[in-house]
């Protein structure tokens, strides 16, 4: 858990309850040690049921949740609190309750949210979750939130989860970790973005709708700068979108990345007849 | 037939002279008519026809050494030839190209076989010539033979002529099966998209421990990645990587279901669209071979250091 750090979206798949019950205590237990606030959002279990299991595993968790710096709530609180799922809506909410959480003097704010709810929703609205996933990368890239989106293997097909993973900037089994990870993360001095690790047709959707909100994501006017330094490897279907992102935003820069990489940013963008400033 | 502007001649050369004079000539004409003109050439037929024509046509003409350009004839298409068409669009694109010389290795002739043979399908329609000359006293008599099949016409750079042995789908006739990887390949097995972080992370760890240098390591990293992540984008399932070293090089094969159209990472995607990672796979490797299958896929990639 405390791997995942601030800006981290990722989708764990688990199998059972035990494994989300863990993963709860664990975003707590890093929660109440780094003065993060911690928040789970429950759908398998009652709250009641998961604060009782975070009583028995650690005897500071009382007064973590009593203080409100740990919360137990249902996913009616958060991805369905109209009664059905509106994307939308539940986005302006994330933006508020890490706001509110950032005012109330965190460190930052570790959400563990159990997507079972989503299981079952209609094939037409795959597309719309997915959507929704991939938009909350433009709320995290901010770098406040880690946000642990948990799908159960038991409720899921293997195809819903294909086209769930690469919303998020990483993906990880319960059992055996992470499987990769990219980071993203606004800046504001230069204003652009930063991205670390690794990008690909995993990581695809995600990229994609964070490159898709510059520039309004990232107040001010200066030329966009997206800094590569720490990409140590981005697949071409991630250089077509960096190149076709410098096309709709003349000017901007990608700064400092690998040898290849800018390799192959070149390449594309002479095919795409784009011209990339490095 | 006469509706497709594309001319694509093979021109069998004996001598070094004869090579400069026919040749010579093509460039001088083509100059003279105002067409763009570009010549890939293996490094030493370069300096001889460059010398040959003078430094005032020489100015002219765009020169490419063909050893590097070309040492994986897959790249030669997508940034060769459709490269310098794309660099002079609405005029006739002059340009040799020499991509079969005698050092060529058992590994790499069938791949410029199947290369001259696409030539004839990625350039069909577009309005360019490109001559191919054949080193005839050097090259074995069963290339220059495969050179009638894939090229439609020859020529001497003054008559041109219908080739004899001429197959609109000579690609099939240099589309070889690959063969097994060794026993002792690493396999790693790709189902979906969260398994290509763990071909790269294989592929770095073996190639790391070969001894060979980082750079060597990173592009074929880059390759196997993308062709594997073509396996998940368009096989019906996913495919399976196989890693290991030769000597002085590191070599890695995609094998997958499913067929793949033989133009595959020669031509780059019309706007909006995939299709990139083969062309990478090409760019960035010293070889690669593609044996297009009706149901199945197979592509093995080199990368070596120098000799």
């Amino acid at each position: 858990m405390s791997r995942f750090t601030a800006g981290d979206h990722v989708c764990v798949a688990f199998d059972g309850g035990d494994e989300l019950l863990e993963a709860v205590a664990d975003s707590a237990r890093c929660a109440l040690e780094n003065g993060e606030k911690a928040v789970c959002y429950t759908a398998q279990f009652l709250p009641l049921a998961v604060e009782a299991t975070l009583e028995a595993s650690d005897l500071r968790m009382r007064a973590g949740l009593d203080s409100g710096q740990v919360v137990i709530a249902s996913v009616h609180d958060a991805h369905l609190v109209t009664g059905q799922f509106d994307p939308e809506r539940t986005i302006t909410a994330w933006r508020e309750k890490i706001g509110q959480a950032r005012q109330d003097g965190f460190a930052g704010i570790r959400v563990i949210a159990d997507m079972s709810w989503a299981a079952d929703i209609a094939p037409a609205r795959v597309n719309r979750l997915a959507w929704y996933e991939a938009q909350l990368n433009r709320v995290f890239a901010a770098g406040f939130a880690t946000v642990l989106c948990m799908y159960d293997r038991r409720l899921f097909t293997q195809a819903q989860l294909n086209a769930y993973a690469p919303a998020h900037t990483a993906s990880a089994r319960a059992e055996s970790g992470v499987l990769r990870q990219l980071r993203i993360a606004h800046t504001t001095d230069p204003r652009g973005l930063r991205l670390s690790g690794e990008a690909d047709l995993a990581t695809a959707v995600a990229v994609e709708a964070v490159l898709a909100g510059l520039p309004e994501d990232v107040p001010g006017d200066g030329p966009l700068v997206i800094d590569l330094s720490g990409l140590a490897f981005a697949d071409v279907g991630t250089i077509t979108s960096l190149v076709r992102t410098a096309r709709r935003n003349p000017g901007m820069r990608f700064a400092s990345p690998t040898p290849l990489v800018g390799r192959m940013l070149e390449m594309v963008g002479e095919f795409e007849g784009v011209r990339v400033n490095l | 037939m006469s509706a497709n502007p594309f001319a694509h001649p093979a021109l069998f050369y004996r001598t070094p002279a004869g090579y400069a004079d026919q040749l010579g000539r093509f460039i001088h004409g083509a100059l003279e008519g105002g067409h763009p003109v570009a010549v890939a050439v293996p490094k030493p037929n370069l300096d001889l026809l460059r010398e040959h024509v003078g430094p005032g046509a020489a100015r002219e003409v765009q020169w490419i050494d063909m050893f590097e350009a070309g040492r994986n004839p897959g790249r030669i298409i997508p940034m060769v030839l459709l490269a310098t068409a794309r660099a002079h669009p609405g005029r006739r694109a002059h340009i040799i190209g020499e991509p079969i010389w005698a050092g060529r290795t058992q590994a790499e002739y069938p791949a410029c076989a199947q290369h001259e043979a696409l030539i004839n399908d990625a350039f069909a329609g577009r309005d360019a010539i490109i001559v191919c000359p054949y080193d005839e006293s050097a090259l074995e008599p069963s290339v220059l033979a495969d050179a009638l099949h894939t090229h439609p016409t020859l020529t001497d750079a003054g008559r041109t002529w219908t080739s004899p042995g001429y197959d609109v789908q000579a690609w099939r006739r240099f589309n070889p099966p690959l063969g097994d990887p060794p026993e002792h390949a690493l396999r790693v097995d790709v189902a979906d998209n969260s398994d290509l972080v763990l071909v790269r992370k294989f592929a770095t760890e073996l190639y790391a421990a070969c001894g060979m240098p980082g750079e060597l390591t990173s592009r074929l990293v880059q390759a196997v990645s993308e062709v594997a992540t073509n396996t998940v984008v368009h096989g019906d399932n996913g495919g399976r990587v196989s890693l290991w070293f030769e000597q002085r090089a590191l070599v890695a094969q995609v094998d997958s279901e499913g067929g793949m159209p033989a133009l595959s990472g020669r031509i780059p995607p019309a706007d909006g669209g995939p299709g990139y990672g083969l062309i990478v796979a090409n760019v960035l490797c010293d070889l690669v071979c593609v044996h297009f299958g009706e149901s199945a896929t197979a592509v093995r990639m080199w990368v070596s250091s120098p000799p």
